[in-house]
């Protein structure tokens, strides 16, 4: 049965399935209505297995519009057609897709033509080294310049009013608490204790210590780790883990629990 | 043409290749004409001129043009010998979704989405999409109707792609029989 060989995922929409079943009748497009081509459109839609809405929504109404026009020749016509009679602007779109689908044809032959001009990429030439003033300059004086551009920057950052009228950029945050946090825990998870102050060794600005401070109550409060300080003023310590009390009486210790609030 | 005139457009042609030959990329005709620095009518002739010189002595090189741009390219002809030894990046064919959307909007831009979709009967975003990464069409503002809908039109990408200079070298749409004339029922009967 000739609609069996038809899946509607081999055509490009419900015009493409038509042009397809009117080149296999070899008819003109104009005689689409007195010929079998309708039936057999409604019949490939109707036996579609996988009726993807996504995919047929296109041949559904297409099947909805066949059959509307099927119905109106039923109905005694009227003496002049309406402009907008669905079976006229239904052949118009199958004659216009059927010129641009024979174009896509020949664009292709153009195509496959220009495949054997083949072109080069631009050349890739060094520019040429560029020289540099550098007389009576001395490695110290450039190591005191660069202290001192080096020492300027935390200037800028701590005091961002200083720059006030100056239109300044907003930044995205550099630092998620989330991934300051996953970075403590790996150190600490690997040298099973560390000191308060390493965690904020990769805390370069401000911003920055903030943000690792948030993570370490925060890491603290979940209990993946717990912290002791043995004397007032005393070095503080991080520890990989839940606090586990030895002693009723260790009072210095804080658990990691009550750390969060 | 004086001998002199002969020596200075000899001389311009040079200075062409060399240019081409470095650039590897397409060069705009107003840049290169700045560069050399002669009028673009000038320059155009010239151009014409190899072209044709090329194309008559069958050389390795063709001068493509296409858009305002031009660019040194190898001759089809030669194509064979190329690939034997060296392997070069063969552009891609476009799908025929693709292939099909490109037609409607390379006839009918600058085009909206929903114009393209009109013709061809189904949903184009994703073909649309593609072609756009693959640099063959681009916005061209938008429609001045409701929702103020994007409109594409196609690039120099896409006269290059297909070998052709300009949008006026498309293969014409071809002719729907039907449309010349409007026979009468009987007429249709006959034949």
């Amino acid at each position: 049965m000739l609609t069996r060989e038809f899946k509607l995922k081999d055509f490009d929409g419900p015009l493409d399935l038509l042009l397809t079943l009117i080149g296999k009748a070899q008819i003109d497009i104009r005689d689409i209505f007195v010929s079998e081509i309708t039936d057999q459109y409604l019949e490939i839609v109707r036996n579609a297995p996988d009726l993807n809405m996504d995919e047929s929504s296109d041949f559904l109404v297409m099947a909805a519009t066949l059959l509307e026009i099927k119905s109106r020749a039923m109905l005694p016509k009227p003496e002049e057609p309406p402009e907008d009679d669905p079976e006229t602007e239904l052949i118009r779109r199958l004659e216009e897709y059927k010129q641009f689908k024979e174009t896509a044809e020949n664009m292709k032959s153009f195509e496959e033509a220009a495949k054997h001009v083949f072109t080069k990429l631009p050349e890739e030439y060094p520019l040429p080294p560029q020289e540099y003033e550098l007389t009576g300059l001395t490695l110290e004086g450039l190591t005191e310049a660069f202290i001192r551009i080096w020492n300027r920057k935390p200037m800028l950052d701590d005091n961002p009013e200083s720059n006030h009228y100056a239109p300044r950029n907003i930044r995205r945050d550099v630092h998620t608490v989330q991934e300051c946090m996953l970075t403590l825990l790996q150190s600490v998870k690997q040298k099973k204790r560390m000191k308060f102050e390493d965690a904020f060794r990769d805390a370069p600005t401000k911003e920055a210590v903030v943000t690792y401070f948030l993570a370490v109550l925060e890491l603290l409060k979940l209990g993946q780790m717990h912290i002791r300080q043995n004397s007032v003023y005393g070095e503080i310590e991080l520890i990989y883990g839940k606090y586990k009390p030895k002693k009723e009486t260790d009072l210095t210790t804080v658990a990691g629990k009550d750390a969060g609030t | 043409m004086s001998e002199q005139e002969n020596n200075r457009e000899g001389n311009v042609k040079g200075r062409i290749e060399a240019i081409l030959f470095v650039a590897g990329e397409a060069v705009p005709v107003k840049d290169l004409a700045k560069a050399l620095q002669i009028s673009e009518k000038e320059l155009t002739g010239i151009l014409n001129k190899m072209r044709d010189e090329y194309d008559y002595e069958q050389r390795g090189f063709l001068l493509k043009r296409f858009g305002g741009n031009v660019q040194l390219a190898t001759r089809p002809l030669y194509s064979e010998d190329v690939v034997r030894l060296l392997q070069p990046v063969q552009q891609q064919s476009l799908s025929q979704a693709a292939m099909e959307t490109l037609a409607v909007v390379a006839y009918k831009q600058p085009v909206t989405r929903a114009e393209v979709e009109q013709v061809r009967g189904v949903k184009c975003d994703y073909s649309l999409q593609s072609l756009i990464l693959k640099g063959m069409i681009e916005e061209a503002g938008r429609k001045d109707t409701i929702g103020r809908p994007i409109l594409y039109r196609t690039t120099d990408k896409f006269l290059s792609h297909f070998g052709i200079q300009g949008l006026e070298d498309l293969p014409p749409l071809p002719e729907n029989e039907t449309e010349e004339a409007h026979p009468d029922d009987e007429e249709i009967l006959t034949t």
